[in-house]
């Protein structure tokens, strides 16, 4: 039988926790991007995101062996980056635009239309994520993106499952407002 | 779960914008009812305006940036937090704007009572060296050009928009360790 990806991953951090460094290398190899992303998202900068990103794995690397195993490794390692990128964002004066004029297109051979329908999305994206409240960001980033249960984010968060459904609620309402004024369409 | 009506299906609908699958009473109610269908595509639509984007990943050389990172902390065995760099620059301009503010009054002290109108700010940095007893700042202080003392004096003039990266590039290390030496910078963090 073939294992899924969260199983594989569940192995990685078991052997991690239990001091293999080479079982740690491949959980960064598997789940840097999606830190990345979220650091990213979270913060609207992508310099930060980077750094955060870097942080998040020596800190889970410092902890692991208090990760539970019986746990989902991804959750447990989404809230020591959600924790670090709200900790970002409490720190500084947001400057919501910076990066959106200065962003790199990435690895990806594209066209320049697609190059420019990429860039708008991407401002799109950043520009309704800084305009949210940290906790909404927080709902929107793990369950849109991320695809996790609202019990997952529940735990990631530390509130109630209401309180998340709440807040995601209220940035879905938030994003219809924001693509009426602003005409977005996908 | 019993029979939905349509408000409780379209609040149901915003938690699972985003979502391969519907829970199955909310999928039946959408599929008898043309208006929650409608507003189930319509938010369909506005999750495709926010989508995720590969832009957000990284590319090869940011990867190889955050492994070799990643490793040279874990081996180092001592893995400082590199945001919190980030903060020490901003602290270090803070504890920057704090001194200027402080060397502009006692400045204007110096040259009321003692010169007059021509005290040089080196012989304010001077001064205030001597009353800390520390000789060795001196010679750090005597390095700070008009260009850096206008840099400064521009920080304190727009708090409100601090670049800091652009002050304290127009200071030298040794400038800015006599500026972290005589304010407890990490304190401030």
């Amino acid at each position: 039988m073939v294992e899924n990806e969260s199983d594989q991953i569940r192995g990685l951090a078991i052997q991690a926790a239990n001091g293999s460094r080479t079982a740690f290398s491949e959980l960064v190899n598997r789940l840097m991007n999606r830190v990345v992303a979220l650091t990213y998202r979270m913060t609207g900068e992508r310099e930060a995101a980077l750094d955060l990103t870097q942080d998040t794995f020596v800190s889970a690397w410092e902890g692991i062996k208090n990760f539970r195993q019986d746990a989902k490794f991804e959750t447990w390692l989404y809230r020591i980056a959600v924790n670090k990128a709200l900790n970002f964002i409490a720190h500084r004066k947001i400057a919501a635009t910076d990066e959106l004029t200065e962003e790199r297109a990435g690895s990806v051979a594209q066209t320049a239309d697609d190059l420019l329908t990429q860039k708008e999305l991407k401002q799109r994206v950043l520009k309704f994520m800084q305009s949210l409240p940290d906790q909404q960001r927080v709902a929107f980033e793990l369950r849109f993106y991320r695809q996790l249960s609202f019990e997952e984010i529940a735990e990631v968060a530390g509130r109630g499952v209401p309180t998340v459904k709440t807040n995601y609620r209220e940035a879905i309402r938030k994003l219809r407002r924001v693509a009426e004024e602003e005409g977005w369409r996908p | 779960m019993a029979a939905v009506n349509c408000r409780e299906c379209r609040d149901e609908l915003e938690l699972w914008v985003g979502q391969a699958e519907l829970p199955p009473e909310i999928a039946a109610h959408i599929g008898d009812c043309p208006e929650c269908k409608a507003y189930w595509d319509e938010l369909g639509v506005l999750a495709g305006s926010v989508a995720d984007d590969p832009a957000f990943q990284v590319n090869a050389a940011e990867a190889s940036r955050i492994k070799a990172g990643i490793e040279r902390r874990m081996q180092s065995g001592q893995p400082t937090t590199i945001t919190s760099l980030h903060w020490l620059r901003v602290a270090a301009v803070a504890a920057s704007v704090i001194i200027v503010a402080g060397i502009g009054i006692t400045g204007y002290h110096a040259n009321w009572f003692s010169h007059g109108a021509g005290v040089t700010d080196t012989t304010v940095f001077a001064e205030a060296d001597t009353q800390t007893g520390n000789g060795a700042a001196e010679d750090v202080s005597e390095g700070l050009s008009d260009v850096d003392l206008s840099a400064l004096e521009s920080a304190v003039d727009s708090t409100t928009t601090l670049d800091n990266a652009t002050v304290l590039d127009s200071l030298s290390d040794e400038q800015i360790q006599y500026l972290e030496s005589h304010l407890d910078v990490r304190g401030l963090i």
